[in-house]
């Protein structure tokens, strides 16, 4: 017995002494990869604590401690940053948990916020270097902010997704050293380090300032001779712009092939671009030699040393790939291969299979234009009675057993239940399928029908309208689900599926009826992040289409619906929550809004997201079984592609 | 003879030119440009951050700023004085380097197509002449039409799957991974005519499935001559008699349409190519297309109509030779 307790307490000890370690990157002693070994031997290199920063990051690996080198094989099809790299080798000031329960130390060392949340002091890390062995400071972001807001850089006006401000004047951006940088806003700005780990956090981080400069007015003088020597390039600004492309700003190879000619402008990223996207679909990657992040022991990341990225010209092409072996990796996987996939791993092949839980709250959100054109219609959609009776309309325990392999639950768009702003009414409220109760709700707004059974609306016409899906975010089997359960209820709604071009120009012009779109917004706090099914805020919130540019001033000749009455309020309600300085408080205002969104039922949801899937080669370690994918989080970045590994 | 040729070769001349003309103007007639396009990709992917100044200069740098009229002469000198074809917006890279990269394997393919077609075509199409209406000719009729009647592509994604559930792993590419960058060897030859004979059956079916038509149709209408009863009579055997007369009457379509195999490959090998992921002409073709990158699509048109007409030409010349009916002028 005696003996039994010792051997408990020491199981307990080892518990503790695995639960505390808590690196300090300061008593590391670092390791290398043996290709960069051998380049410091040749003398090609300076040594590794030379390229580290003094405190560099710790990732700390997944599973284990991974070993050096190797080729990870990448496939896509498409575009060769959105489809291809995005989310795999980036870097943002601040990045989010792997559980995304907040946010932790990235580029930028560690940060504070004055209590009113005026005030936000970043500290970056004293050594740390681009990828050309130049150092990074604060003079790098203050030029990236300088860059930002200059108008003579963007004639069009300027545009931030990370700033709450479209001018340089509404705060103050000071270097109080070369490793410290202070914002100051005259209004509280409560989401900014959420911010800074989203997606817009590579506005202040990724331009090097030492490369750019040579393409600006400002800081070279003789900058004419680049102009001349340049073709069809008449002044600095267009000169600078070429080298500087939004996209091609944190990959290097833009939509814009102009930047290929610089493929080694340097970078803070895990990887550096060494061979461009030619004929023959390929692109090269090499690690970054003055990468700033190292494992819990000490040993410089990425583990991998080097990325080929291959361009598939076909969906199906890159499904055998991945199936033949071919390929480690694909960032996006259809969902109609899924069942290849799953087959695959029982005949054995090297392929397992991750879960990525998607962010949004619903698998497809369904949206009357309250700001559309047509009158009578507009008084139809406006009215609650009317979005409850086709709520009540919806089959969803159809749509889940069709479209979904029978694997999820009817809801409205809401918050997960896990999160902290999960609402019981928003989820659930009108999600059941009764005709009787939706023909109760319908006929309280218009009980009169014509002769073929379809209701008439205030103008004493058919009500009729076209419901649309664009091919970015296709629901086909969806909308003509819906589109029947509808015209059961006598109310016409015409589904099509129309091209990415037709559904921008009918956005633009506010010439959408109805919409079926994506759910995004569902797990942790991403609904309050991106409130677009809640607040009448951002470009996809169909439900208030053309009242979306409420900060961005330069959306050129977009029509614009101007807010009023109880939508203008939530808005205003949201403008209230950023400037909030706790995470409580926001959240508390948060739960406010949402109760607004509930009772206001202005869009309608279908089923609660099902797990994805994505295959990855069984060569490939350290990768994540489950993590939350999504946009917000950073795509792939939750995985931590740096402290991957491949094991032969 | 020479007469022939020479004349033959002024008309050549003049029909390329038309045709470089027409390729360079149609081209161009969808409304925008690669500016336009590129902006397109922009603002999908960012909300749009693209002054006009910025979509000025880069028509200025890139030349689209003049008339259309102005461009093709300026382009056309190029390819004839320098053989230059122009630079390639969508790569950044010269035009005619694009199209000559992939030239060499299209030509394998098509060639390889061709060899495969008459070789198949042949045989069959004689065996259901003379055995018209057995078993055979059905079987024969049967699978030739299956072959015509198939898209390509969709034979080529079951190809593809049959083989990867069958044989271990999907047949996708040219070369093998461990050779796709690596430079010509023995071992990567060898490893490229293993991948070849999957794109060049499914290219092939279709064409091989008309030629045994064709072939099976001209053959029957032979069989029936009275030169046919009169050798027969004279006692010459059944296979001498069909091999030394009515099959080379019936050769002539073979002949004939060499010229065209090639743009008809290329057209029927785009989508093949796209789904087996082959490095040929087809997809860079298809994709400057698509980015309306026309420098590279009217240079690998005009390529492709050069070695046409000069494939038709070589045809007509080789059928005068077998066919003495054919007089030159």
């Amino acid at each position: 017995m005696q003996k039994r307790i010792t051997y408990l307490a020491f199981l307990f000890m080892l518990l503790m002494l695995s639960v505390i370690p808590a690196v300090s990157a300061q008593d590391m002693t670092f390791t290398e990869s043996p290709m960069l070994a051998a380049r410091v031997a040749a003398g090609e290199l300076p040594p590794l604590e030379e390229r580290l920063p003094i405190t560099p990051q710790v990732t700390t690996p997944f599973n284990e401690i991974g070993q050096y080198g190797g080729e990870l094989r990448l496939g896509y099809t498409g575009d060769p940053f959105w489809n291809g790299m995005l989310g795999i080798s980036w870097e943002r000031p601040l990045n989010w948990t792997t559980d995304f329960s907040g946010v932790e130390p990235s580029i930028f060392a560690d940060w504070e916020v004055s209590d009113d949340a005026t005030e936000y002091t970043f500290y970056l890390r004293e050594g740390m270097k681009w990828s050309d062995g130049h150092p990074f400071t604060v003079e790098d972001i203050l030029f990236n902010i300088e860059v930002i807001f200059d108008l003579r850089i963007w004639p069009g006006g300027a545009f931030s997704e990370l700033w709450p401000t479209d001018s340089p004047d509404d705060f103050e951006a000071e270097a109080i050293d070369d490793y410290t940088v202070r914002f100051t806003f005259a209004e509280p700005q409560g989401l900014l380090t959420f911010r800074m780990a989203q997606w817009f956090g590579h506005e202040i981080t990724n331009r090097p300032a030492h490369f750019l400069k040579q393409f600006h007015a400002d800081y070279n003088p003789d900058v004419q001779e680049l102009i001349d020597a340049e073709d069809g390039v008449g002044d600095w600004p267009a000169l600078f712009v070429k080298y500087l492309n939004s996209t091609a700003e944190f990959i290097y190879f833009p939509p814009n092939p102009e930047l290929l000619e610089y493929p080694v402008k340097p970078t803070l990223a895990a990887w550096m671009m060494v061979e461009e996207l030619g004929t023959d679909n390929i692109i090269r990657f090499e690690r970054n030699p003055y990468y700033w992040r190292v494992d819990s022991e000490g040993n410089q990341l990425p583990y991998i040393d080097s990325l080929i990225v291959t361009q598939y010209q076909d969906g199906e092409t890159l499904t055998f790939a991945m199936l033949n072996g071919d390929i480690d990796y694909m960032p996006d996987a259809a969902s109609a291969d899924r069942i290849l996939f799953f087959d695959a791993v029982d005949e054995g092949r090297a392929i397992r299979i991750g879960t990525p839980q998607d962010n949004a709250g619903v698998t497809n959100t369904i949206h009357l234009n309250l700001n559309v054109q047509d009158d009578a219609l507009r008084e139809v959609f406006r009215n609650r009675d009317f979005r409850i009776g086709l709520s009540h309309a919806i089959n969803r325990e159809e749509i889940i057993e069709i479209v979904h392999f029978g694997m999820s639950t009817p809801s409205q768009y809401a918050p997960l239940e896990n999160s902290p702003l999960y609402n019981e009414q928003l989820a659930t409220q009108f999600t059941e399928f009764d005709i009787d109760l939706a023909n109760e709700y319908l006929d309280r707004v218009a009980p009169d029908r014509d002769s073929d059974g379809y209701r008439l609306g205030p103008d004493g016409e058919r009500i009729t309208f076209v419901l649309v899906s664009s091919d970015a975010s296709p629901a086909t089997q969806v909308g003509e689900l819906i589109s029947g359960y509808w015209d059961a209820v006598g109310v016409e709604a015409l589904f099509s599926e129309v091209t990415d071009d037709v559904f921008d120009e009918r956005v633009g012009q506010n010439t959408l009826q109805a919409v079926i779109w994506a759910g995004e917004g569902g797990a942790g706090l991403t609904s309050m992040l991106d409130p677009r099914y809640l607040v009448p805020t951002e470009y996809q919130g169909f439900w208030m289409n053309g009242s979306f540019a409420w900060r961005y001033g330069g959306f050129g000749d977009r029509v614009q619906v101007p807010l009023e009455g109880e939508f203008l309020e939530q808005r205003e309600r949201y403008l209230t929550l950023m400037t909030l300085p706790t995470a409580e408080a926001q959240i508390e205002a948060m739960a406010e809004i949402i109760q607004v969104a509930a009772d206001g039922f202005w869009l309608m949801g279908t089923a609660r997201p099902i797990p994805g899937y994505l295959p990855i080669h069984t060569r490939i370690q350290n990768h994540p079984d489950e993590w939350t994918a999504g946009f917000v989080t950073g795509s792939m970045k939750m995985t931590r592609p740096e402290q991957w590994f491949i094991a032969e | 003879m020479l007469k022939y040729i020479a004349k033959r070769s002024v008309y050549m001349l003049f029909t390329v030119w038309i045709i470089s003309i027409l390729s360079f103007i149609i081209i161009q007639l969808p409304p925008g440009d690669y500016v336009t396009r590129l902006i397109g990709q922009l603002s999908a992917q960012t909300g749009g951050n693209m002054s006009a100044e910025y979509a000025e200069q880069l028509r200025l740098q890139y030349g689209l700023d003049q008339p259309m009229i102005v461009q093709y002469f300026k382009w056309i000198e190029g390819v004839v004085t320098q053989g230059d074809f122009g630079y390639s917006f969508l790569y950044q890279r010269d035009a005619g380097e694009i199209i000559m990269e992939r030239l060499p394997l299209t030509m394998a393919i098509s060639l390889g197509s061709v060899l495969f077609i008459w070789v198949v075509a042949l045989p069959v199409g004689v065996y259901s002449a003379v055995n018209k209406y057995t078993l055979g000719d059905h079987i024969a009729t049967f699978f030739g039409f299956i072959g015509l009647a198939i898209p390509n592509f969709l034979l080529a994604l079951v190809l593809m799957y049959l083989s990867y559930k069958y044989g271990g792993r999907a047949l996708i590419g040219l070369f093998s991974p461990e050779y796709q960058d690596a430079p010509w060897s023995v071992a990567k030859l060898l490893d490229f005519l293993k991948h070849l004979w999957i794109p060049v059956v499914i290219i092939g079916t279709a064409g091989t499935a008309g030629l045994i038509r064709t072939m099976r149709a001209n053959l029957l209408d032979e069989l029936n001559k009275p030169y046919v009863d009169t050798a027969r009579a004279k006692g010459l055997t059944e296979r001498r008699l069909l091999w030394k007369y009515p099959v080379r009457y019936a050769l002539n379509p073979f002949i004939s349409t060499i010229g065209w195999i090639l743009p008809g490959l290329v057209a029927g090998e785009v989508i093949v190519s796209i789904v087996l992921n082959l490095p040929t002409s087809g997809p860079v073709l298809f994709n400057s297309l698509l980015n309306q990158d026309m420098f590279v699509a009217s240079g690998f048109i005009l390529v492709l109509s050069v070695l046409t007409v000069i494939g038709t030409f070589l045809s007509d010349l080789a059928l005068a030779w077998l066919d003495p009916r054919i007089r030159l002028d």
